[in-house]
């Protein structure tokens, strides 16, 4: 059976974004929740630990290497056969973030797409896909992903950038509850919102890409990390196999068959 | 300023290939014989180094690893800039080796293929550059000597188009056979539908084939470079090329490379 229904892949060809609610259940998001505020607690202790340190956005780089509940959520049970369907059977993770939004933060003219290479069409390719796990309840006004759906299939002269995030026409904003997944292509035109709430807003972002494209610069996994990868899945998601070889399998580690 | 004539850039638009003629002058070509038979000697006195040993088809793999002269090549002046022009200023090199190709062996005609098509997914083909592979003639290669078949214009093709089928590479209907003298050179875009032709003159055919996409993506496996390799690349060009760079972040190496890089 496809991993992925019908509305699911019209709604994303259509829009370049997709809403998973529910994909962290309670107890895993509680375990998610608890690992990033150890994780955040061991960045801010140690500045020489990779990251940006901005007033307007905390960024803890690589936040697979803090705790095994990242890796587990990486090959989630839903969602990463969602991306492969999405993206093809060589799936591999590029980067990996846990973002921290403060209070207040604004942006300015901030929309961007994600992926822009010289020698790829953009508008029928697909290199990346977004996830990001909200890991608390993003109000509407709360700095959640605003998104121009439709903008990854869009050729031409780029976009407006507006001065406020919010104000791009015909945008859609990703405010949503803990436990929420969703999914954006790396050619979607979007932007973070601003924070005018009183809650941090906190989200885990995972990019994937294609095993034959590299890792982003400081996410290669550290030979920690690589030995946690049980699967031929896990494998491939990290990088640690043939770039341009066979694809691993689902697998049981991803639930699937 | 661009590098390619509008001549070159329309024909290798419309065809995916191009051809370059004499690509190499007579001292360059003798020179790199020279390297070539060294490698040769080594890699047959050495059955642990990398490559494909059956009779009718040798291919000495990371042929890079052999000799510096064959670095140079991979930037030589009159192909290089053009290749750089069709994939983007961010171009790195993704595989290399020496192909020798004996008379007498037997291609069939499922030997026709893209270098993209059924690997590379994510990336819309038919409009996109994703890699060129480059291809120096070490020997005059004739008609009948094994020439590069290209069915010209395909990698404008999307993925499921239907190519025939052929039981022996030379009926593809529509094909050009890329026959040259010793020194040429010629690339295409790795959507270009294409087949090895079999050798029925009396001599090995000997090509050099450096394969470029750019710095983002990951090298062939094997084809990763050893620290004697590394060591070479003086220049930022030069580990742009060889993927010892930032891959999404930071400038692209200029070219030519800066003075005292």
């Amino acid at each position: 059976m496809p991993a992925i229904t019908l509305e699911q892949r019209y709604f994303f060809e259509a829009n370049g974004y997709l809403v998973v609610p529910d994909a962290l259940p309670p107890d895993q998001l509680a375990r998610v929740q608890a690992a990033c505020e150890a994780a955040e607690e061991r960045w801010r202790a140690d500045p020489d630990l990779p990251g940006v340190r901005r007033h307007d956005l905390d960024q803890v780089i690589g936040i697979l290497e803090y705790d095994p509940v990242f890796l587990e959520v990486l090959e989630h049970p839903v969602v990463l056969p969602l991306v492969r369907e999405l993206m093809g059977p060589d799936v591999m993770m590029i980067d990996n973030d846990y973002f921290i939004t403060p209070v207040g933060a604004t942006i300015h003219k901030g929309w961007h797409y994600d992926e822009g290479f010289p020698g790829v069409y953009h508008p029928r390719s697909r290199l990346m896909i977004k996830v990001f796990y909200v890991l608390q309840d993003i109000p509407q006004n709360g700095g959640g992903t605003v998104i121009l759906p439709g903008s990854h299939v869009f050729f031409g002269t780029r976009p407006v950038n507006t001065e406020v995030p919010e104000d791009m026409p015909a945008s859609v904003r990703m405010c949503l509850p803990a436990g929420s997944a969703y999914l954006m292509a790396g050619r979607a035109y979007h932007c973070v919102g601003n924070n005018l709430s009183e809650l941090r807003r906190k989200l885990l972002i995972y990019t994937y890409g294609h095993k034959w494209m590299r890792i982003w610069d400081g996410y290669l996994p550290s030979e920690r990390l690589a030995a946690q990868a049980a699967t031929p899945m896990c494998r491939q998601l990290l990088g640690l196999t043939d770039p341009y070889g066979p694809n691993a399998p689902l697998g049981a580690a991803a639930g699937v068959g | 300023m661009p590098v390619l004539t509008e001549a070159q850039r329309l024909f290798f638009e419309t065809n995916g290939y191009l051809m370059v003629e004499g690509a190499l002058s007579p001292a360059e070509l003798a020179a790199v014989r020279r390297a070539a038979d060294t490698a040769e000697d080594r890699w047959r006195r050495r059955p642990d180094l990398p490559g494909n040993r059956v009779p009718e088809f040798e291919q000495i793999d990371a042929i890079l690893e052999y000799d510096p002269l064959f670095f140079d090549l991979v930037e030589h002046p009159k192909v290089f800039p053009l290749v750089r022009e069709v994939l983007g200023p961010d171009v790195a090199l993704l595989d290399h080796a020496y192909y020798m190709t004996p008379p007498g062996g037997l291609v069939k005609g499922s030997a026709w293929h893209t270098d993209v098509g059924h690997r590379i997914f994510g990336v819309y083909h038919p409009r996109s550059a994703i890699m060129a592979r480059v291809i120096y003639a070490l020997t005059d290669v004739p008609e009948n000597g094994g020439a590069t078949l290209v069915l010209p214009g395909s990698h404008h093709y999307p993925v499921d188009f239907p190519v025939p089928g052929a039981k022996w590479p030379e009926e593809m209907p529509g094909h050009v056979r890329l026959a040259c003298k010793a020194g040429s050179a010629y690339f295409y875009n790795g959507n270009l539908w294409h087949a090895p032709s079999n050798n029925r003159s009396d001599t090995v055919r000997r090509v050099l084939l450096f394969n470029y996409g750019h710095r983002w993506m990951r090298m062939w496996k094997g084809h990763e470079p050893s620290p004697w390799l590394a060591e070479q690349a003086k220049t930022p060009m030069r580990r742009q090329l060889l993927g010892l760079c930032r891959a999404y972040y930071g400038p692209d190496a200029e070219y030519p490379a800066p003075a005292g890089a």
